[in-house]
């Protein structure tokens, strides 16, 4: 339970910072309303139609109905459009297959693995919340092939992570928490924090978080039959004397808390290299 | 192909509002207010209609002092031609908010 509670804390903090350095950079603006239009036509993917919001906003006085016209324009960069799939969008797909491929041989195939309800409706909500994205992004959470690229390199540094704790004499197990819960963050953040702009740091980050834990799930499950093999001992916590398929409920406790956890580290690099300035998105 | 697709209820209804004077240029946040369509409607129903090419647009030529030229809207020839052709009979307009 304490364990729980310092994880459920640092969470909380990451976020709270990355909430802080968001709010910081936000584009300014005459009042709410043009600073949420501003954000939103930032995300939109047609310019010359994020202008006409713009200047339209200009021509309304009430103050309410800024607000009602404001958050119409904000949800057309937010409604999902359907449109041809992107490489990122198919590898994303991939990786929900192959995360389904690997649950659910775990499940059927390996001793010890029992989701149970909870664990089996996490797993699914969160491989349909990756579907979605990968099939349907909204106009605001655009595509960004970089993430590929650092979900391959987190799918790959896991499994160098993994070796190199197995030859080890020291620290088995705790090379792994320490990789996923240091080394990757900070690698989001850097990412986040290599972006030209706010929006697009964002966008890369969402999309590596996303296809990242993906990889981590497909990966370090493969690697966990591995480990069990070796050593007898489960791959996150290096705990001996249960069965290979208690892996399963970790990884997907790991799918729900690592986005939270590298998201937060993400947005705070992508916030924290754009200063405040008339529109960080652009 | 998209030519022969059918329009929403709200397309419809903004095409009928511009076919009223289809020399004139509107603004889309007085045609939203007239149809009661709200902005995060009519912005893609506006945004569809100009991709089929049904709709011109334009700026503003000289815009109220201090503020930034806005978008305008009018049917095009084809635009009125598919209103001509009775496509929209049997659909219904939006009643203003």
């Amino acid at each position: 339970m304490t364990g729980f509670l310092i994880v459920l804390l640092a969470i909380a903090s990451a976020w709270s910072v990355a909430a802080w350095l968001v709010w910081r950079a936000r584009p300014s603006g005459r009042d709410g309303a043009a600073r949420l239009l501003s954000t939103a036509v930032a995300a939109l993917d047609r310019p010359e139609w994020g202008r006409a919001m713009t200047a339209e906003l200009a021509s309304v006085e009430d103050p309410r109905e800024r607000w009602r016209f404001a958050a119409g324009c904000a949800l057309v960069a937010l409604t999902p459009r359907p449109g041809r799939p992107t490489a990122v969008g198919v590898a994303a797909v991939a990786a929900v297959a192959g995360c389904v491929a690997l649950a659910a041989h775990f499940e059927l195939e390996q001793p010890g693995a029992r989701l149970g309800p909870v664990g089996t409706a996490l797993l699914v909500a969160v491989l349909a919340g990756s579907l979605w994205l990968a099939l349907c992004p909204p106009p605001a959470l655009a595509a960004r092939g970089l993430a590929v690229g650092v979900a391959l390199l987190v799918g790959a540094g896991l499994v160098g992570a993994s070796r190199l704790a197995l030859t080890s004499e020291f620290g088995l197990g705790s090379g792994i928490f320490f990789y996923l819960f240091l080394a990757c963050p900070l690698l989001l953040a850097a990412v986040g924090a290599a972006s030209r702009s706010l929006l697009a740091g964002v966008q890369t980050v969402v999309w590596a978080t996303v296809l990242g834990t993906l990889t981590v799930f497909c990966v370090g499950l493969a690697e966990a039959l591995h480990w069990h093999d070796a050593t007898g001992l489960l791959i996150f916590d290096g705990e001996g004397g249960r069965p290979v398929g208690t892996n399963l409920p970790d990884f997907v406790t790991g799918l729900f808390v690592l986005p939270l956890w590298w998201l937060a580290f993400g947005l705070i690099g992508a916030a924290a290299r754009n200063r405040p300035r008339a529109d960080p998105f652009v | 192909m998209a030519r022969t697709r059918r329009l929403s209820a709200q397309a419809t209804a903004v095409m009928l509002a511009l076919a009223d004077d289809p020399s004139a240029w509107r603004y889309g946040y007085d045609l939203s207010r007239q149809l009661g369509i709200k902005a995060g409607t009519m912005y893609p129903v506006l945004m569809r209609l100009s991709e089929r090419g049904w709709l011109e647009t334009s700026w503003e030529a000289e815009p109220a002092p201090g503020r930034p030229p806005r978008h305008l809207y009018r049917l095009t020839a084809d635009g009125l031609a598919w209103l001509r052709a009775g496509a929209p009979a049997t659909a219904p307009r939006p009643q203003p908010a």
